[in-house]
């Protein structure tokens, strides 16, 4: 039968995986923090068939052979750690890297993994935590009559508390950096871990060792850019149709073949 | 007698092959750095063997990936590199090296230049290693980090007359005999990533123009079949 069908069909699911990619990056353009993927090809293997030439003894001829290509498959989504767009928030707790870096953030089974959303709150005991109550790491806990929380671009936090005229500082975040952060596992809710890829982590306060500095009162918003994937999703869907018409072109020869004899 | 029918039928197997190749080349449409393939066919050379089907001798076929340039798009990305003009990238694996033209780059957790293989791109001075976040790639292809020139990326292209390889994956086989283009030739942009050069209408009208010729060769063979039957059933019937 013709290969040509199944080098169609590979052509049609990776074109499809392309789309779930580029759905999720589009369902994620307002989630603070998300990083958006890509999906990225390669060609498939080559069969080489009928190799003949180069037997003609008056001259070296180039040798000759059909390579013929078997489609093409998903080899990877790779996260793209660009800045995404910063938005005002004026909640102190609110905190944007400029630059390199992840907040570190601790589970409750202890494990530690890493985010770029900075939009932080309070617990009932004062602790920092994410939106999903997990704390900060180091972890930050703010005096229950505190006022005036702020927090420096090295990621001191300072309150003020009742008899004291000078700010009180009460912890400090520390950052990380990854060397190849496109490595990190993504385990949802804005979550990263580190794999064998990303290498470890390079703690550092922010603003030092290559780490970009704190910004309180902003949220790092997704760098999802809507234009771009409506772009990229148009393409899909052609290249989609385009590969369904050579299956349909397919089709239709074998139908030829199966009338030669009537 | 039967010469028209191995003729036609030839000629179909001729067409499902081209209609396989533009099925992969269509299959690539969007895969970054393919080069689509083009079949060639021509008289066998005296002296030379060719495919045998029934009676007749094949044409030789041939085929060779098109080297034009695919359309470059900015990613901002800065793993991502394309060349502008001719050449390809080096990559080196445990096979040895490659040329490669898909240019999604990224460091690996040691800092090494990889591609999603795994494979590592290679300078005049081996692997290139970065160890700082920031590095640029110049046009000349100059890797820099903190101001300073590390390594140049080795941009190579086959020797005109030596034919390049397919090895799977955006990868070719590094040919034997290589040119090197000059700086005027090859470009190298950071943050852009080059496209296929799949060109969907040619693709299309391929396929449409194969398909017809295969349509038509079926009914030659139809034919034929239709006039060895009245030649052998009805040639000679008395009354």
């Amino acid at each position: 039968m013709l290969r040509s069908l199944s080098t169609s069909a590979t052509g049609m699911i990776a074109q499809q995986f392309t789309v779930d990619v580029i759905a999720n990056n589009l369902a994620n353009v307002n989630t603070p923090g998300f990083k958006k993927s890509r999906a990225e090809f390669q060609d498939l293997l080559y069969q080489t068939i009928g190799a003949t030439g180069a037997t003609g003894s008056q001259q070296a001829r180039v040798p000759v052979a059909v390579q013929l290509g078997h489609g093409s498959r998903l080899t990877a989504t790779q996260k793209l750690h660009s800045q995404g767009n910063s938005m005002t928030t004026g909640n102190p707790l609110d905190l944007l890297v400029e630059g390199n870096g992840y907040f570190q953030v601790t589970l409750p089974d202890g494990q530690i993994v890493y985010t770029r959303d900075g939009s932080f709150k309070m617990d009932a005991d004062g602790s920092v935590v994410t939106s999903d109550g997990y704390p900060i790491e180091p972890a930050v806990t703010v005096p229950q009559d505190a006022s005036e929380i702020s927090v420096d671009a090295e990621g001191r936090f300072t309150v003020r508390l009742p008899g004291q005229s000078e700010p009180q500082e009460i912890g400090q975040v520390e950052l990380a950096r990854f060397v190849n952060p496109s490595g990190l596992e993504a385990i949802g809710r804005n979550l990263y871990r580190v794999t064998g890829a990303s290498g470890e982590p390079i703690l550092a306060i922010p603003g030092q060792e290559g780490i970009g500095p704190i910004t309180s009162g902003y949220l790092e918003m997704s760098n999802v850019q809507v234009v771009e994937e409506m772009i990229a999703l148009i393409t899909a869907q052609r290249a989609y149709e385009i590969s369904s018409k050579s299956i349909q072109t397919s089709e239709e020869m074998l139908a030829i073949v199966n009338n030669l004899r009537r | 007698m039967t010469h028209g029918i191995y003729s036609a039928g030839s000629a179909m197997a001729l067409l499902e092959l081209r209609q396989e190749i533009t099925a992969n080349n269509l299959a690539n449409a969007a895969t970054p750095g393919f080069r689509r393939d083009v079949l060639a066919a021509r008289e066998p050379a005296p002296g030379e063997k060719g495919l045998r089907f029934g009676p007749l001798t094949l044409p030789v076929l041939d085929t060779r990936p098109a080297l034009e340039g695919a359309p470059i798009v900015q990613t901002g990305n800065e793993g991502d590199l394309a060349i502008s003009g001719i050449g390809f990238f080096v990559t080196g694996a445990d096979g040895g090296e490659f040329l490669t033209r898909a240019g999604a780059f990224h460091r690996d957790a040691d800092g090494f230049l990889v591609n999603e293989r795994g494979d590592r791109l290679l300078g005049r001075a081996g692997t290139v290693r970065v160890d700082s976040d920031a590095f640029q790639i110049a046009r000349d292809g100059h890797v820099v980090v903190r101001g300073a020139v590390i390594d140049t990326l080795r941009i190579e292209s086959p020797a005109p007359g030596s034919a390049l390889r397919k090895a799977g994956e955006g990868r070719y086989e590094r040919p034997a005999a290589i040119a090197v283009p000059g700086p005027a030739d090859a470009a190298v942009f950071q943050g852009y990533l080059e496209k296929s050069n799949v060109d969907a209408i040619r693709e299309m009208i391929s396929l449409i123009d194969a398909f017809r010729a295969y349509e038509a060769n079926a009914k030659s063979i139809q034919t034929e079949d239709h006039l060895l039957d009245k030649a052998v059933n009805e040639v000679g019937r008395v009354g």
